[in-house]
């Protein structure tokens, strides 16, 4: 018996039924826990980061990045979306429109009321498209699911 | 994340490049990250746009899905549902499609971010940043049916080579 058999024996006996239970149980467990973690983690930041706008001496940084954000409203003043929190931002914004996507470098200003100083803008004009595609995907993937597999006594089987 | 149609392209070709065996579950495990640790996430956000108290951890907790330390358990966990034969390479397949759908992701670039990839042992993120966030979406439409045309070949490139049946 080869290394890799003997690897495939181990592995495939850990997969076995026996272990099926307890197994699924610590995966869910860890995915749980990172779960949690994360959003520990990325509530803790975005709270940092909106801190700062009300009170920049607190800042450990001149800049905050904001990727993937979505316009909520350019009046009276613009607003962007991340997550369940809105920010404010003025520089150059001029020219964009509610529902546009953006990625932002922007500056922390002396004056909270001010909102956060957009140095670098990047537009996502194929946004639409890419959500377009993705939808499409999903779709796609849907018959992935109903054609690839099929329920046979109580568990999932590959066809084919 | 690229676009679905990308992904799921790039999973028919390296099907149609190393054997077509477990196709449906590499195709499924290479659009989980986006299914499982994506969507959640964008429905949440769309609802607390809408006004719904929906708290902001939960938005960004499927996102582990997304993650190397996420994927592999979530692989196994999924290939647990099947038969304890076809286990192993169920899980393979769906982990191997999921690395995949990684890689197809850090070849983009986004503003100040990248991909978490130790992530719960480090906050150390990381991407190539070799092409804009939407730049599949030019590439999608010739690789979509140049990808399907390769699959099919291989199809029947495997079935000439197969031994033939007795009568």
């Amino acid at each position: 018996m080869g290394y890799g058999d003997r690897v495939t024996a181990l592995l495939s006996s850990l997969l076995g039924d026996r272990a099926r239970p307890i197994l699924a149980l610590v995966l869910l467990a860890w995915l749980g826990f990172m779960g949690w973690h994360y959003a520990q983690v990325t509530t803790t930041r975005s709270a940092q980061v909106a801190e700062c706008s009300a009170d920049p001496s607190a800042c450990d940084s001149e800049f905050v990045f904001l990727a993937l954000v979505e316009v909520e409203a350019v009046e009276p003043q613009v607003r962007v979306r991340k997550s369940t929190r809105l920010y404010t931002l003025t520089g150059l914004t001029e020219t964009l429109s509610p529902g546009e996507v953006i990625s932002v470098v922007a500056h922390i200003p002396e004056d909270p009321a001010q909102g956060y100083v957009v140095e670098t803008l990047e537009r996502h004009p194929l946004r639409k498209w890419k959500v377009g595609l993705s939808t499409l995907g999903l779709v796609v993937s849907l018959g992935v699911l109903l054609g690839g597999f099929r329920w046979e006594q109580g568990r999932v089987v590959e066809r084919g | 994340m690229a676009d679905l149609i990308t992904h799921i392209s790039s999973a028919l070709l390296l099907k149609a490049a190393f054997g077509r065996r477990h196709t449906a579950s590499f195709t499924l495990g290479n659009v989980l990250p986006d299914l499982l640790g994506r969507v959640p996430g964008m429905a949440l956000v769309k609802l607390a746009s809408m006004g719904l108290p929906v708290p902001e951890g939960l938005t960004y907790a499927p996102g582990v899905l997304h993650m190397p330390f996420g994927m592999l358990p979530l692989s196994v966990l999924l290939a647990l549902a099947f038969p304890e034969r076809q286990r192993l390479a169920v899980a393979a397949n769906l982990f191997g499609g999921c690395m995949l759908h990684l890689g197809i992701d850090l070849l983009q670039h986004h503003t100040g971010t990248g991909y978490p990839l130790l992530f719960p042992f480090s906050s150390w993120h990381w991407e190539l940043a070799w092409i804009g966030t939407e730049a599949t979406v030019l590439v999608a439409p010739v690789l979509a049916p140049l990808s399907v045309l390769a699959f099919w070949a291989r199809g029947r490139w495997d079935a000439r080579r197969a031994p033939a049946t007795p009568p």
